[in-house]
């Protein structure tokens, strides 16, 4: 095996244990997104507090429901960062599905910040339970633009692919 | 080479070059929004004691300094990430796909969002209430979303290292050729 070969073989044997990391880690990060909703989901329905009773129990399932949209889009997002390493770990390091796959991962990543940042404060105040306030967070903004970047970078790699397989099907 | 593959790159590329730019500008606006942000705290504290010329008051004006500095830092670390994200960006607009240097700049950006987490779950929260004598321990301000969110960052930094790794044989491959 030349020098090459085992370096390339070495970065794909990095990617095939992120993958194998990521089957561990995906559903730890559900459970810690999950678990706690249906804690608070139990506690609204039947140890409602003040408030729950004030706008009933459907109500108040509805808000933590909502509250808890954005965890679970981050959590989308990750899920569909896995197809990105599948790939990688196979060497396509500039295949149309890896590319297509980190777009997808952007555009979960910033529907979170969407929902964090608009969706969830403006439902939950319609709803009936705490009143709407908007703050603008540096950190959030700038962790929106990563996502937004992450995006740019999906679409210019897909369209990158696809150019590269276009060239490749000229010359056979 | 077809026009219906070229058309996308070409409009994929000044596209990535538009956002390179808009990746700066939101990287100084986030820089003066912490800053802002972050020296209201500070002054407020400045404020409620009298600044003197002894050593008292030299320690208040560090105090005051430091309260800054652990609420702006975890905005001026992603700050930081988005003028990698905008290298990144740059590259890509200039047609260079696979380079090192734009590799790097994903790894480096996912690194820099996963240390701006890092200060705001744990580091920032703690430091504060260690400058404010409102505490001794350590305090998290972890929600579900965070997690998420370090996920994420954590599996763009993986991403961008094997690509690095990628990226490195394709360039000494280059200059064997």
């Amino acid at each position: 095996m030349t020098n090459e070969e085992a370096r390339l073989e070495k970065a794909r044997a990095s990617a095939a244990q992120m993958r194998t990391m990521t089957d561990l880690l995906i559903p730890i990060l559900l459970a810690a997104i999950v678990l706690p909703l249906i804690g608070e989901l139990y506690l609204v329905t039947f140890e409602p507090e003040p408030w729950a009773t004030e706008v009933g129990a459907p109500v108040a399932v509805l808000i933590k429901l909502i509250s808890y949209a954005p965890a679970l889009a981050a959590a989308a997002a990750v899920i569909v960062l896995r197809a990105v390493l599948f790939e990688y770990q196979e060497g396509r390091y500039l295949s149309a599905k890896a590319s297509a796959a980190f777009q997808r991962a952007g555009y979960w990543a910033l529907a979170a910040f969407l929902l964090k940042m608009f969706v969830v404060p403006i439902a939950v105040s319609l709803l009936g339970g705490q009143a709407f306030s908007w703050r603008f967070d540096p950190l959030d903004a700038a962790l929106m633009a990563f996502a937004l970047s992450v995006v740019m970078i999906g679409g210019v790699l897909e369209a990158a692919a696809a150019q590269l397989k276009s060239e490749n099907d000229q010359i056979v | 080479m077809t026009e219906a593959a070229v058309a996308p790159l070409q409009r994929a590329q000044q596209l990535a070059g538009g956002a390179a730019t808009v990746a700066v500008v939101g990287a100084v606006l986030i820089a003066l929004g912490a800053v802002a942000e972050g020296a209201s705290p500070a002054l407020a504290a400045l404020q409620s004691q009298e600044v003197t010329f002894d050593l008292r008051g030299i320690l208040e004006l560090l105090k005051a300094f430091g309260l800054f500095w652990v609420l702006a830092l975890p905005s001026f670390l992603m700050a930081g990430a988005l003028l990698d994200l905008s290298k990144v960006l740059d590259e890509y607009g200039k047609g260079r796909f696979f380079t090192l240097k734009a590799s790097a700049g994903v790894r480096k950006a996912a690194e820099g969002a996963l240390w701006a987490l890092a200060f705001k779950i744990v580091a920032s929260p703690t430091i504060y209430s260690w400058i404010t004598h409102e505490g001794r321990g350590f305090i998290w301000h972890m929600e579900p979303f965070d997690l998420g969110l370090i996920a994420f960052a954590a599996f763009v930094a993986v991403l961008g290292r094997v690509l690095e790794a990628a990226a490195t044989i394709k360039q000494e491959n280059d200059e064997i050729v």
